[in-house]
């Protein structure tokens, strides 16, 4: 009984101090425990929210419910001007992956024992994604490195990409009036590259945009079908002729031969 | 009192076994140790209408990106908007598929709504890369038939439509195969033209010998 008096004597104690500020309860070489209305603070005397601590937390499972649309769950923020915030996720014994927010972008995926300047994958302001580079360069999707794929899809209209020109069969329509041969040979010996295709400084600059370079290319090839078909028929012309110059020429040999002969 | 000493004193001795010691140089505000292998470390979850999501934010911009599930099973990632539906920056749906600025991947694996830079982009075709052209038993098609092709389609044997292309977009590789497979048969066809000349002229040369 008296223990039990003893117990309630304290509880009360302890209450009355919670409720009437900070109040150290338990003290330690690393700070100390405090309540303060409704709030706990471990090694910290104003609590700002139920608890809050300034320190480092570890446990080992941890689970946060975000309670309403809009609410963000975890919140890792840096908590002084010009501090990143970083989460690491480790496999025992593995590298150390970053997800780190800078001012500017979401880097994601890179390891090491410090922040990493650049994740494998970065969602930035403007929410573009870079591949081992935070610099889209106003594209939406920017790969620093090689990438690979099985199959590419390009998907264009002149509404999305302006430098897309339709699929190039108008060069087998009716109306089209295909150049002739020698104004192709005069424009590459003023310009040297073909008409229509983009030159090796501009490619230098902007890069091969891939679905117009291929659609101009059929057309390149269109034209040289039409080129080539329209030269069998110029040869196959000449042989006739040459062939018909040949029989003359053989009459001749034979009028002569005969007039030789008389 | 006591019991809460000796729980304090058994965590600072056990502690350190537990945890799992960080190696890298910054310090840390919030260790989560997954202990066994079937554990998650740190599980963010939205209730009923809620998104389960992660915010991380760099101090400078107060512009808080965020990690987050959305009610509709997919992952967003990118600048936090205001309800957390997407499309963000990098979309992964339920089914795995990865969207840049766009959750609807149409079927693909990776799609990217908008345009694209690459230092290199390689195709890996399954199909054969058409060199056959070239092979002693391919049979050349004749002029007169791809011009008689042309005259009655409009476009060239083996290559997509205009149609087609506004349906289905232009695949990369198989255009590129299709395009080489075309300048294969060009080259034949001028080397065989060539041929041809260079007889004409012997003959032409020939008949003005002879002339003379």
């Amino acid at each position: 009984m008296k223990k039990a008096l003893l117990f309630t004597g304290l509880l009360f104690a302890f209450y009355s101090g919670f409720a009437q500020g900070q109040w150290p309860f338990v003290s330690g070489n690393s700070g100390a425990i405090y309540y303060n209305g409704g709030n706990v603070g471990i090694n910290l005397m104003n609590p700002g929210c139920p608890l809050d601590v300034y320190g480092m937390i570890h446990n080992n499972f941890m689970v946060v419910d975000a309670l309403a649309a809009g609410n963000i769950g975890a919140w890792v923020r840096g908590g002084a001007s010009g501090v990143n915030g970083n989460v690491v996720v480790q496999a025992s014994g593995g590298n150390a992956f970053w997800i780190t927010a800078d001012p500017y972008n979401l880097k994601i995926g890179a390891y090491g024992g410090t922040e990493p300047s650049v994740g494998m994958i970065n969602c930035t302001f403007g929410n573009t994604v870079g591949i081992n580079t935070t610099n889209t360069q106003g594209y939406t999707f920017a790969v620093a490195g090689t990438a690979l794929f099985t199959q590419v899809t390009v998907k264009a209209t002149s509404s999305n990409n302006p430098t897309f020109t339709p699929w190039a069969d108008y060069v087998f329509k009716k109306e089209y009036r295909l150049p002739s041969l020698e104004s192709i040979e005069k424009y590459i010996r003023e310009n040297n590259h073909l008409p229509g295709i983009p030159t090796s400084a501009e490619v230098e600059k902007n890069g091969i945009d891939l679905a117009s370079t291929e659609t101009k290319l059929l057309e390149k090839i269109e034209q040289l079908t039409l080129y080539t078909i329209d030269l069998q028929k110029q040869v196959d012309s000449l042989k006739a002729e040459n062939q018909k110059f040949a029989n003359l020429q053989q009459q001749v040999d034979q009028l002569k031969k005969s007039l030789s002969e008389k | 009192m006591r019991q809460l000493i000796l729980i304090s004193g058994f965590m600072l001795v056990f502690a350190p076994l537990f945890a799992q010691p960080w190696t890298g140089s910054q310090p840390l505000d919030i260790h989560v140790n997954a202990n066994t292998p079937a554990y998650l470390g740190l599980l963010i979850q939205g209730n009923t209408g809620a998104i389960g999501g992660l915010g991380v934010e760099g101090n400078a911009t107060g512009t808080v990106y965020t990690l987050a599930a959305t009610v509709d099973n997919n992952m967003i990632m990118g600048v936090m908007n205001s309800n957390g539906t997407g499309p963000s920056a990098l979309n992964i749906d339920w089914q795995n598929h990865v969207g840049i600025n766009t959750m609807d991947t149409k079927g693909y694996a990776f799609a990217v709504a908008g345009a694209a830079i690459f230092t290199e982009a390689v195709v890996k075709l399954q199909a054969n890369w058409p060199d056959y052209v070239f092979r002693k038993n391919y049979q050349l098609p004749s002029l007169d038939s791809v011009a008689a092709y042309i005259r009655l389609n409009s476009h060239l044997p083996g290559m997509p439509t205009s149609a087609q292309v506004e349906k289905n977009g232009i695949d990369l590789g198989a255009t590129e195969a299709k395009l080489l497979e075309k300048v294969e048969q060009l080259t034949l066809y001028t080397i065989e033209l060539q041929k041809q000349v260079d007889s004409l002229k012997t003959e032409v040369q020939r008949l003005n010998c002879t002339r003379k």
